[in-house]
């Protein structure tokens, strides 16, 4: 039973798992895609924040450093056209001259300036601090010759000693001239050493917000390197001796001067990842680099990214928490279901048990009944072939004593010997009853349908037959058909009528009346009755009516072995039917009996 | 048929009482004459077949009437039915069984095996008397059977 159930459930289960894991990684996929999606899409802003970021600030330099370059032009044109430093004749007045220059030192906090003759010589020394280098005496012949404002790129000094490097600087030219007209003849040049660190390093070097990385850079190519002109704010001491190859294309500056202009990203000087906004400064050789670090414009996204990841990874588990309880209510489910049926088949299996050792009993039984039949059979066979033997010879022997010895014997003698012989019939007619008593309880029911009414007319003709000085009447109406064996039938019948034609002997006239009724509709019995208008009985020994060998009355005056009534009685016991009696002494008897009804069809 | 050495009846019967109160009511009817009793079923087919050590004589020619009881020592009256319906040459003798027992099963078994006549013994001896009148009657007298072989 179990062998049929378990491997069907089993394998349903089995799919239902399947199934659960499918959604289970279906949900799982959906989520990873969706946060990557996400991130993907957040990537995307921060970056092109970070760079519109950039891109504004470098602009916003470019603004600042072209204006400053602007600023310190007119600032020269403004000396240029200054009459103070020399009049309508090309004269200078010297001693007016030193103080004037000594105020514009200190006003725009240039590092020197000095007054020098078209080759370089010193005129006028407005600061005794340092004197005009080898760069700038060769930028002042230059002015001269062209007669215009020129300022040089970013160079290092060299010191009075010459030991060190020198502090870097940018040189401004002011070409001074006599007026005649169109041309002007260079008698002067004002030389002015401007120290980056006062104005264009820190507006370089300002950013605008706090960021830990950001910075930008001033630097200019030198053949195959690029030169990094400003202080870096990772590393020190870098001014112009920072030089990087150009063949170093990962470095956003190498990208610069390579012509690359907007926003790239690539490797510093650090060798770490940036962001970088590439521009160039007009009417100079000098790019300049706005650049952040890409894990810092990343920052953020790597805090979403974490609670994204996060957040995803919460929902997978929630989807798979969902899935496994799910799972885990389908199993339960499964196993409550498989548990009832376990149950059941238990039940069934018990009982099935039960049955079989109850089968098995009752084939014991059946067994052992059938011995007890067998041993019964024997037994009676017994009884009626060995006690019938001995009283045959009692009742033949006194027979023969009687008629062949009558002479020698005297009347009481003879009636001695007759009351031997009436014993022993007595006894045999004893064995016989018992005998049929017990074949009664024994036999097989042969079931028919059972014409009562003719049952009654044929035993009641029989005895008419066997008591002709008997006058008789059997008042009958048409008797219900009964289902029933025939031959027991008729022993209940015979015996029922034999009783009332023996107790109404003292009678005139026996009247013996015969009804049967199926009752009410519903009446699962036929109940029949044979009255008589004999002695009856005393209703108080009703009950002893129906035992073997009971008697109501005195043999002297009723003869039988008191066996009749219990056939009756067993054999309508047989047929599932009851028996009883009603009567009062010298009011006749009434005799009942049921037979089940059967079914009839129609 | 005045022949003394047919025998008329071979009463198979263990019982001493029962053998001779079967001969008085024989003798009484004049039917005694010529009675073999054998006291048990292996003597009687010994008397019918002859016996294989000749230690006792066999009946010289089949008996004409055989009474035979059913309930008997060594070898029980149903055997000896079945042995002598069973031969050719003792087939066609009238077989009565003659017993206490009125069970239906051994009437049965009984004619199944050929028996010619089943009687139940009567206790009341004048009935008995009857029963044996009658039989002897009724198959030496007016039954005839086909001249032996």
């Amino acid at each position: 039973m179990d062998n049929q159930l378990q491997p069907e459930a089993r394998s349903s289960s089995s799919t239902h798992a399947w199934v659960l894991v499918l959604i289970f990684m279906f949900l799982a996929l959906t989520v990873s895609i969706g946060g990557y999606l996400y991130y993907l899409s957040i990537q995307k802003v921060i970056k092109d924040r970070a760079c519109r970021q950039l891109s504004a600030v470098a602009d916003l330099k470019v603004g600042q450093i072209d204006g400053w370059r602007r600023e310190m032009h007119h600032d020269a044109e403004l000396l240029r056209s200054n009459p103070f430093f020399i009049d309508r004749h090309g004269h200078f007045s010297d001693s007016r001259i030193a103080p004037y220059l000594s105020v514009i030192l200190r006003a725009y906090k240039y590092r020197a300036i000095a007054l020098l003759d078209p080759e370089g010589h010193s005129l006028v020394p407005g600061d005794t601090r340092q004197k005009p280098g080898p760069t700038a005496i060769d930028l002042v012949k230059r002015a001269a010759r062209s007669g215009r404002v020129l300022l040089s790129d970013f160079h290092r000094i060299k010191p009075a000693d010459g030991t060190e490097a020198g502090d870097v600087q940018l040189d401004l030219v002011v070409p001074l001239g006599r007026y005649d007209g169109q041309r002007s003849q260079v008698a002067a040049v004002i030389w002015i050493a401007v120290d980056p660190g006062t104005f264009i390093y820190p507006l370089i070097q300002s950013w605008p917000g706090l960021s830990p990385s950001a910075e930008t850079l001033l630097i200019r190519r030198e053949g195959d390197e690029v030169v990094f002109l400003n202080e870096l704010r990772h590393r020190r001491h870098t001014v112009l001796k920072l030089r990087l190859p150009m063949s170093q294309t990962s470095l956003p500056a190498v990208m610069a001067a390579s012509g690359a202009r907007d926003i790239v990203q690539g490797l510093d000087y650090r060798g770490i990842p940036v962001l970088a906004a590439l521009r160039k400064i007009p009417e100079t050789p000098w790019y300049m680099v706005s650049k952040v670090d890409v894990e810092e414009v990343y920052a953020p996204l790597r805090e979403r990214a974490w609670l994204v990841a996060i957040a995803a990874l919460l929902l997978i588990l929630g989807a798979g928490g969902a899935t496994l309880s799910l799972w885990y209510r389908q199993k339960a489910a499964f196993a409550r279901s498989q548990l009832a049926t376990e149950r059941k088949r238990q039940a069934l299996s018990d009982q099935y048990q039960r049955l079989t050792q109850y089968a098995e009993e009752m084939t014991l039984l059946k067994d052992s009944l059938q011995n007890a039949n067998r041993d019964l059979e024997a037994f009676a066979y017994s009884v009626s072939h060995d006690l019938r033997s001995p009283l045959r010879g009692i009742d033949g022997y006194s027979k023969i004593l009687l008629e062949d010895y009558t002479d020698r014997l005297d009347e009481d003698g003879r009636f001695v010997l007759g009351q031997v012989r009436a014993a022993a019939q007595e006894m045999g007619e004893l064995i016989d009853d018992l005998l049929e008593y017990s074949r009664l309880g024994r036999c097989q029911l042969k079931m028919t349908t059972v014409d009562m009414t003719a049952l009654f007319k044929g035993a009641f003709e029989e005895i008419q037959k066997t008591a002709p000085r008997r006058r008789l009447r059997l008042e009958m109406a048409s008797l219900p058909v009964v289902s029933g064996d025939i031959l027991l039938l008729r022993s209940v019948v015979r015996n029922l009528l034999d009783n009332a034609v023996k107790f109404t002997k003292d009678q005139d006239t026996a009247i013996i009346t015969v009804g049967g009724s199926n009752g009410q509709k519903e009446s699962k019995e036929t109940i029949f009755f044979v009255r008589d208008n004999g002695v009856g009985f005393n209703m108080d020994y009703a009950d002893k009516l129906f035992g073997v060998f009971q008697r109501l009355h005195p043999q002297e005056e009723f003869q039988g072995t008191g066996v009749g009534l219990a056939n009756v009685q067993r054999i309508i016991q047989r047929h599932g039917g009851r028996v009883w009696a009603e009567a009062n002494p010298d009011a006749g008897a009434c005799f009942y009996f049921t037979i089940p009804r059967i079914k009839v069809a129609p | 048929m005045n022949d003394m050495s047919i025998v008329e009846i071979l009463l198979v019967e263990d019982n001493p009482r029962d053998v001779d109160l079967t001969l008085r009511a024989l003798k009484r009817h004049n039917l005694a004459n010529r009675v073999v009793v054998a006291r048990d079923g292996a003597e009687a087919l010994a008397l019918i077949f002859g016996d294989a050590e000749e230690t006792s004589p066999s009946l010289p020619t089949n008996p004409r009437l055989i009474l035979l009881d059913l309930k008997l020592p060594k070898v029980d009256g149903m055997e000896v039915l079945r042995r002598i319906k069973a031969e050719k040459r003792t087939r066609t003798i009238p077989v009565v069984v003659l017993t206490s027992s009125n069970q239906e099963r051994d009437m049965v078994e009984s004619y199944q095996l050929g028996v010619n006549s089943y009687i139940v013994k009567p206790v009341d001896f004048d009935k008995f008397l009857d029963c044996v009148r009658q039989l002897g009657i009724y198959w030496l007298l007016i039954n005839r059977l086909p001249e032996p072989q």
